[in-house]
């Protein structure tokens, strides 16, 4: 039976979720974020997440809402970021010391991501920041990134700078969901401009 | 987009302390305007946050790329885009030569503090980048002070731009070094709140005549042939050189080239050390097929780093195996995967990382060991080089290098690992002829560009 890695909606594709699951969203200044995942996220009724996201600080962001509101109502414990967020709401959580939020160099997130999608264990810089030596990995158990194309084997390209946290998320997930504007026949995207190989993908939906 | 005069003539101001071909990376704010004012009249390539590699210029219109701001842009040619992975990689791998920051705080030291959206990547750029130099508007919205409280804070600031001076650090101090015309040191006393003395050396400009230099950071890069490509490799040097195992993406013109310049005693790092000689791989009858052993043939080469040395056929060996064999070169064997992860770990700035390949076979041996997640794992370290001689299908005047096909498979990780990239390709395009998303090796990564030439043959 041929590949097909579609799912038909939203809900169904994040079935696999569970509580306690580190969660990777892509996007950067609501630039690529998966908004349809996004939607359904916050629809299921989890605990004890650790959400991993750049919430962005210069524009408008549908994921930094949905993340906000998710840290609010208690589905959150712990929120790995780039920027303390910048949300009211979420200040407003966030004094009630219930959830963790770390912030972390942009770099180092994206090093110690590559770090689970390459298989080590740990890295060391030759010139290391002046808070940690050794980055042991953060390893995702889903991650859901937003595609320009998917075809159907999970061979995925994407859109301009929208590109930004997806490929290196995919790599670090056990499990991958791309959001893509369009599910494609395998051999329609042309090999060579791949971005992110199908192995790297597990479930595709449309947007 | 509106910029203020004053801001103009700071960011055009700044513009003449970069590197010539460098990399800038660009935080958000005022910095990340610096493409729209310059306009071109300069020779560096840009660095976003958001992935935006090479120049741009802002957009009224929706586009598919954004700069640090998420201001929407237009690319200009030889600009390319990567995902955030990579671009941590160029800035751990040390390819940022600058880095133009907006601090909220300045002592007379020379130390400084930055808040808000700068701070999300501050301490890897302000680790791994040559100088920092900080932007303020006499605005008086920024602060200067005496002392920061040493708890917090940056060291480093090579200088600071204003609308109207530039102070550096001499001997540990903040002095003025540059007064635009018209200017007094009371003024800038009086815009900052504080003293800080000129430089007995302090020169004078005009504001309008500032940033101006030429942008042709590329002419350089195009060499006129293999020889002038390699002339420099000197006895001693460490030299990658990228190809598979059969003549698919291995340099030849180069291999040529550097064996024709005679270095010796040179270490290799590459997937093998010269098979496609001996296995042949659809080489004409009468016919051999360059590789890495002509060097050897020629005693160029004293140590190899390499995954598969030898000869597949015992009765047919390498150029490399009898050499071995005969106590002439050393050799460092290195699984496959690890070598490839060593080459990428060079390139990013990694010295150390931990594997699970070779845990527990003569692999580790000599090797520190630690347990993760339950399983055992070996120190590796990352590989650098002085030179690397690859393959590429098109390159652009930038740098930016496509692939064939299979032909990409060690050169996209080992062009960030060497000080000095030199690339082979079959031709030179037009400067927008590459798509900036397909584009596999960002001109960044590449040093000097040479033509194969039509009439060569990799047989000889």
């Amino acid at each position: 039976m041929p590949i097909d890695k579609l799912y038909q909606s939203a809900e169904e594709a994040l079935a696999c979720l569970k509580d306690g699951d580190v969660v990777g969203i892509s996007g950067f200044e609501g630039h690529g974020e998966p908004t349809t995942l996004l939607h359904g996220l916050n629809q299921l009724n989890l605990e004890h997440l650790t959400l991993v996201f750049d919430m962005p600080i210069m524009q408008y962001s549908l994921g930094e809402n949905i993340i906000s509101e998710m840290c609010k109502s208690g589905k959150v414990d712990t929120l790995i970021t780039t920027n303390a967020p910048q949300n009211p709401q979420f200040e407003n959580y966030g004094s009630l010391k219930k959830i963790v939020v770390e912030v972390l160099d942009r770099n180092l997130i994206a090093e110690r991501l590559r770090v689970i999608g390459a298989g080590l264990g740990s890295v060391e810089f030759m010139r290391p920041t002046a808070y940690n030596k050794q980055h042991e990995g953060i390893r995702l158990d889903v991650a859901l990134i937003k595609g320009l194309q998917t075809d159907h084997l999970g061979n995925t390209i994407y859109e301009g700078t929208k590109r930004n946290w997806s490929p290196v998320m995919a790599m670090a997930a056990r499990i991958t969901i791309a959001e893509s504007d369009s599910y494609v026949e395998a051999g329609s995207i042309d090999p060579e401009g791949i971005i992110t190989p199908g192995i790297y993908v597990n479930r595709v939906v449309c947007s | 987009m509106e910029i203020g005069k004053s801001n103009q003539n700071l960011l055009k101001k700044c513009s003449e302390y970069f590197n010539q071909g460098k990399v800038i990376s660009l935080g958000t704010g005022l910095p990340s305007l610096l493409p729209f004012v310059l306009n071109g009249s300069h020779d560096s390539i840009f660095l976003s946050s958001s992935g935006l590699v090479g120049d741009w210029r802002a957009s009224t219109a929706t586009t598919k790329y954004i700069d640090s701001n998420g201001q929407y842009v237009t690319l200009m040619p030889g600009s390319s885009i990567v995902g955030i992975g990579e671009k941590a990689s160029i800035i751990s791998g040390g390819y940022v030569d600058t880095i133009l920051i907006q601090p909220t705080e300045v002592d007379l030291q020379g130390n400084w503090d930055i808040d808000g959206p700068d701070t999300s990547e501050i301490d890897s750029l302000v680790t791994n980048c040559s100088q920092v130099i900080g932007l303020v508007p006499l605005n008086g919205l920024q602060k200067f002070t005496y002392q920061l409280d040493p708890s917090r804070g940056f060291e480093r600031l090579s200088k600071i731009i204003t609308e109207r001076c530039v102070f550096g650090v001499d001997g540990g101090k903040l002095v003025v070094e540059e007064l635009a015309n018209g200017t007094t040191s009371d003024d800038i006393m009086n815009a900052i709140g504080i003293n800080v003395p000129i430089s007995p050396n302090c020169q004078y400009y005009d504001v309008y005549k500032v940033g101006t230099s030429s942008a042709d950071m590329i002419g350089s890069k195009v060499c006129k042939d293999g020889a002038s490509a390699v002339v420099d490799i000197q006895d001693g040097a460490v030299v990658m050189i990228d190809g598979f195992a059969g003549p698919g993406g291995m340099a030849h013109y180069l291999l040529v080239s550097l064996r024709n310049q005679g270095a010796k005693n040179l270490t290799i790092i590459s997937n093998t050390a010269g098979i496609a000689r001996v296995v042949n791989f659809g080489t004409p009858p009468g016919k051999l097929v360059i590789d890495h052993s002509i060097l050897i043939d020629n005693g160029q080469v004293g140590k190899a780093i390499a995954s598969y040395p030898v000869s597949p056929s015992a009765s047919n060996p390498s150029s490399f195996e009898l050499a071995y064999r005969a106590g002439e070169v050393d050799l460092e064997l290195v699984p496959q995967g690890t070598l490839a992860e060593r080459l990428r770990a060079g390139g990013s700035g990694v010295k150390y990382f931990y594997t699970p390949t070779g845990a527990g076979t003569l692999i580790a041996e000599g090797k520190d060991s630690k347990s993760f997640e339950g399983k055992n794992h070996i120190r590796e370290s990352g590989l650098v080089a002085d030179y690397c001689i690859i393959r590429g299908y098109k390159a652009d005047r930038f740098g930016n290098v496509v692939y064939k096909g299979t032909s990409r498979n060690f050169n996209a990780v080992m062009a960030p690992a060497a000080r000095i990239s030199i690339v082979e390709v079959d031709e030179i395009v037009e400067d927008d002829a590459l798509d900036p998303e397909l584009i596999v090796t960002p001109g960044l990564f590449v040093d000097r560009i040479v033509v194969r030439p039509a009439e060569f043959s990799p047989y000889e």
